[in-house]
């Protein structure tokens, strides 16, 4: 069973890593899109893994269903998208802030002191997720609320934006 | 900040399901909106009007069939009507009661095939169509009793119609009568009511009543306009003015009130039906006219309220056998005229159901 | 625990523990997979006979008894059709499309419980997993509208997403409703807590559920993507063969999919007296499915603005009111009794009538202001034509008796009569009577007499203008033949012919001809 899982991991994490470097190197954004769609599933598909089912249900919902389909929206509404994405001017800054965030990455990878757990995960973690979020005293309700009221302006802002008068 | 889309152009047919044969709008969207939308027709073409000039008068009954097929008694009224206005030829009195008979389930057969493709267009799963087509069977199977066909009847002759009725005529019309009161009832509770038929029909194509008489549309659609315009009453032909029958208006023009001005009219064609039927006398059916007639030279035309609308033919004569001039006002290519004023600013979805809600025969459209 | 578990340790005993891991979900995946495309045959099969029945016709009847074979016949002309890929699509998203439409729909089943311990998979966040895995269909359709190169499936596309979108959000919501009652994901407790089915305790969630998923499966009055009348297919529109086989085939299995989890969710699954569990479950999963089918049977199509507007108008608030009265219930009632059930019918039909008022369409207040009792009533009549005849008939078997005037398609020549005056000829529009006189003893006699039937209409005035009642019209209405020239008849051959004169122009005829048949009402029906 171990192995089994360890094999899982490599192919997920290869999957992972290759389709994510496909959406950035593509010239046709609607495979690009795609490809992003393979990312957030194979993630998903990671989290299976460490036994985070919820999440990875919250994951496939919200990534896969929600976002990367609006995304492949926004594609088709936008105009000659066969001829792949145009070279903007902000080329240079845009590889800049990239390579920062890379280093970011790395130096945080690096740096962790990565511990294993050895007592198995909560099983189930639904209960377990909504302690962490809803509980008043160690969980996350003040940030968790702050985002939904941001969220919400977000939506009101874009509401107002597009409205036609 | 408005946000700005591309518009597409798509083509609609000529192969389409809903262009109820083959008809084609080159429609630009924008987004789902209609922003312009160009109707093109002549797909059907088979110069009808040029053949009937090397025809005899009596040849082109058959081919006035193939006008509106889905009304061709009325295009052979219509027709034959012509000829005899030009010929000055008096018909029998129990062929004119037949005619008027034919002519009114002739119209309930179209209207029931409008509002079931209609339906059909809105997205009914066959249903409500198969309901309809289920009554116009009915209908098509007297017509067969009588003439022995049930698509191109070649029924009216000039000078009558080409032979009497059978004696189980009467009965199985006088049964068929009466059902159709029911089947429109039940059928109107079906339709009428349903919420969806009315959020996709209710001030949806309005077609205001300036603009239906400025470009001439006639029929249920100029009636669901709200103008009173019927050409049995207006200007009466035949028997017509014989009997008592109501003329439905619609109120605003849209898509549900021509749907309902045709739902109305069946039932005023059933009261047609009933008066001509009690009051059928005997005799001939048919005048003495030779099969190959010679009109004097002159022009003459003739027109009748047809299920689509006014339908008018214009005949002259230069004294041979065969018509100089053969011209048909086609209701249902007038009425179409007015597609792009109704569709403009509607959805992909509306422009299916106002288009069906025209109602038009492309045999007749193209001829 | 699950019959899996149990297979997979007896297993160990003979097999190395990984063949034992993974043998037991392989051989239970082809069992399941068998299952489903017997029961999606079945389905395809109940809605092709019962909307037949619904409009009146017989139905597809000829495959197998009562045509039972008809899915599998379908099957195969679609596998051997050929495969069509555009030009100008894009391959690989065309090819892939299907795949990933189809998938999604099978893998719903893993977590579905047929019976006690009858399930692939107890996850304990079932119907989550459900509602993820059924949200990624949308981007086969989506990839299939974008690979064809055609702007009715990319209208279709941008549809689609539209209409996911909206209605995923009442979909997961209505659930809640039932999630806070049973305190549980799982698909397994879920049915364990329904003590009265859920249908009865949370009536506004079943509605909204129901609309929200028949949207999601695109069955009628949402089914904007296909909208035959108007993008003529949508989105399959480019496909052909075996691909359009499988959008079909996970057209059918998701709405099995929905059918289930209907069943589940608020029927009480497969709890039910007397009968074997597994087989309550089918029995609730096909009434399911029977209404879906009776809803498209009935209903026109919504607009898409509609549509949306519903999804966010209607349902959306009513979902959230939903969660909320089911949580101040949960407050006061933490077991639920079954008596809350009145009180959650009369809040359902209470907010029903007062959210009809604001849904409006064109500044006028038409659409839900009856509270859908004009489409109850619609409903109604379809199922009252269940029980009237259907007007088809079995064709070759069961014949008419065409009108005793009918205008067959062929003419009946007396040659005994004719006297070769050619009035015929003359009279027929299309001058398709080709005919050649001799003279002989008595006057003219016809040396050659040829008629084109691939031409003729049928229009009776070649027998009208016979003199001498020599030219009768047929009552056969069949005809065919492979060759054009089959269909010119000649004059040995109407000599030769079996006559059968119709009474057309001869009303003299009629007496001793059978009488036609009319198409009647059925007995008891109006
Ligand atoms: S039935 Fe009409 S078309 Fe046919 S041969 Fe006779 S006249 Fe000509």
């Amino acid at each position: 069973m171990e192995t089994g899982i360890a094999i899982s991991f490599w192919i997920l994490a290869a999957v992972t890593i290759a389709s994510a470097l496909a959406v950035v190197l593509f010239r046709n954004i609607f495979h690009a899109a795609l490809f992003l769609v393979l990312c957030f599933f194979t993630i998903a598909g990671i989290f299976v893994i460490l036994s985070a089912d919820f999440l990875a249900a919250a994951q496939v919902l919200i990534y896969v269903g929600a976002i990367a389909v609006l995304i492949i929206f926004a594609i088709m509404l936008t105009r000659e998208t066969q001829r792949g994405s145009p070279s903007g001017r902000l080329r240079l800054p845009a590889l800049m802030v990239g390579l920062l965030f890379l280093a970011t990455m790395v130096f945080i990878v690096v740096s962790t002191d990565w511990q294993v757990i050895t007592e198995i995960p909560d099983q189930p973690t639904t209960s377990a997720i909504a302690q962490a979020l809803f509980s008043g005293e160690e969980g996350f309700v003040l940030p968790f609320e702050i985002a939904a009221a941001l969220l919400l302006a977000a939506i009101i802002g874009a509401i107002v934006l597009v409205r036609e008068r | 900040m408005p946000l700005k889309t591309e518009p597409v152009m798509i083509n609609f047919g000529p192969q389409h399901p809903s262009t109820h044969g083959v008809f084609r709008m080159r429609i630009t969207f924008d987004g789902e909106v209609i922003v312009d939308m160009e109707p093109i027709f002549g797909y059907l073409h088979r110069g009808i009007e040029k053949l009937a000039e090397s025809r005899t008068y009596t040849q082109n009954i058959p081919y006035t069939d193939r006008l509106d097929y889905l009304a061709s008694m009325s295009n052979n009224l219509a027709y034959v009507m012509a000829v005899e206005n030009l010929a000055g030829i008096a018909v029998p009195e129990r062929a004119e009661y037949l005619r008027v008979i034919m002519a009114e389930l002739m119209r309930i057969a179209s209207h029931l095939m409008a509002v079931g493709a209609l339906l059909n267009d809105m997205g009914a799963f066959f249903t409500p169509f198969m309901y309809m087509f289920r009554e116009r069977e009915k209908i098509l199977d007297l017509f067969e009793m009588v003439c022995g066909q049930r698509l191109t009847y070649n029924y009216m002759r000039i000078g009558g119609v080409s032979q009497d009725i059978p004696e189980e005529f009467l009965p199985a019309l006088k049964r068929f009568i009466d059902e159709m009161l029911g089947f429109i009832d039940e059928y109107d509770q079906l339709l009428a009511e349903n919420e969806i038929l009315l959020a996709r029909s209710k001030g949806v194509g309005i077609l205001p009543a300036e603009l239906a008489i400025n470009a001439s549309v006639s029929g249920p659609m100029l009636r669901a306009s709200g103008v009173k315009w019927d050409i049995r009453r207006a200007d009466p032909y035949s028997v017509y003015d014989r009997f008592d029958f109501e003329i439905p208006t619609g109120k605003m023009g849209d898509t549900y009130d021509r749907y309902w001005v045709r739902i109305q009219e069946m039932r005023q064609s059933t009261r047609v039906v009933k008066q001509a039927m009690e009051q059928l006398p005997q005799g001939e059916v048919r005048a003495k006219v030779p099969l190959t007639l010679r009109p004097p030279k002159g022009e003459a035309y003739a027109r009748i309220e047809a299920p689509k609308g006014e339908l008018g033919f214009y005949l002259v004569s230069d004294d041979s056998a065969n018509p100089y001039r053969f011209k048909v006002r086609a209701p249902s290519l007038i009425n179409l005229t007015v597609l792009r004023d109704l569709c403009l600013g509607w959805k992909l979805a509306d422009a299916i159901v106002i288009f069906g809600s025209i109602d038009i025969c492309l045999g007749e459209v193209d001829r | 625990m699950g019959i899996l578990e149990q297979f997979e340790q007896w297993l160990v005993n003979y097999w190395p523990s990984w063949a034992a891991y993974l043998v037991p979900p392989l051989v239970a995946f082809a069992i399941l997979s068998t299952f489903i495309l017997v029961v999606v045959m079945a389905f395809i099969y109940i809605e092709r006979r019962g909307i037949g029945r619904f409009q009146v016709r017989l139905g597809p009847n000829r495959a197998g008894p009562f045509g039972v074979l008809q899915p599998v016949a379908d099957a195969i002309k679609v596998l051997i059709k050929e495969d069509i890929i555009p030009a100008k699509g894009d391959r690989w998203v065309h090819w892939l499309a299907p795949i990933i439409a189809f998938i999604p729909a099978l893998m719903i089943f893993a977590v579905i419980p047929f019976g006690h311990g009858a399930i692939f998979a107890d996850l304990n966040i079932g119907i989550l997993y459900i509602i993820a895995i059924s949200s990624l269909g949308i981007i086969g359709v989506f990839m299939a509208g974008w690979g064809s190169n055609n702007k009715y499936s990319l209208v279709s596309a941008m549809r689609t997403v539209a209409q996911m979108i909206s209605y995923e959000i009442p979909l997961v919501l209505s659930i809640i409703g039932v999630l806070i009652i049973t305190g549980s994901l799982s698909m397994v407790s879920i049915v364990e807590g329904q003590h009265v089915p859920f249908l009865l305790l949370q009536p506004l969630g079943f509605l909204i559920f129901f609309l929200a998923a028949a949207a999601e499966i695109n069955r009628t009055p949402f089914d904007l993507l296909e909208a035959e009348s108007e993008i003529v297919a949508g989105y399959h529109i480019e496909y052909s063969g075996m691909k359009f086989g499988l959008f079909y085939l996970g057209e059918y299995t998701h709405a099995f999919a929905i059918s289930a989890i209907v069943a589940i969710l608020f029927l009480g699954g497969w709890s039910g007296p007397f009968l074997p569990p597994a087989l309550w479950f089918l029995i609730k999963v096909f009434s399911v499915f029977i209404v879906l089918f009776w809803l498209r049977s009935t209903l026109p199509r919504l607009r898409v603005d509609q549509l949306m507007g519903f999804a966010w108008k209607c349902l959306f608030p009513l979902a959230l009111i939903n969660i909320f009265i089911t949580g101040i219930e949960a407050i006061i009632w933490p077991n639920f009794p079954w008596q809350l059930l009145i009180l959650n019918i009369l809040i359902a039909a209470l907010l029903i009538v007062l959210w009809s008022g604001f849904f409006r369409v064109a500044g006028e207040r038409v659409s839900f202001e009856r509270y859908g009792r004009g489409i109850a009533k619609g409903l109604a009549l379809t199922f009252r034509h269940l029980f009237r005849h259907p007007i088809t008939v079995q064709y070759p078997e069961q014949r008419l008796t065409p009108s005793r005037r009918f205008r067959g398609n062929l003419l009946v020549w007396d040659v005994e009569r004719c006297n070769g005056c050619r009035a015929c000829a003359r009279m027929c529009p299309i001058s398709i009577i080709d005919i050649e006189t001799a003279r002989g003893d008595k006057g003219l006699v016809v040396e050659r007499l040829e008629i084109d039937f691939g031409r003729c209409m049928f229009c009776g005035l070649c027998v009208e203008a016979c003199p001498v009642e020599a030219l009768f019209m047929s009552r056969d209405y069949e005809k065919a033949s492979y060759r054009r020239e089959l269909l010119v008849m000649k004059k040995e051959q109407f000599v030769a012919a079996e006559k059968r004169p119709s009474a057309y122009a001869y009303p003299e005829l009629e007496a001793e001809m059978p009488p036609q048949t009319l198409l009647a009402p059925p007995k008891g029906g109006r």
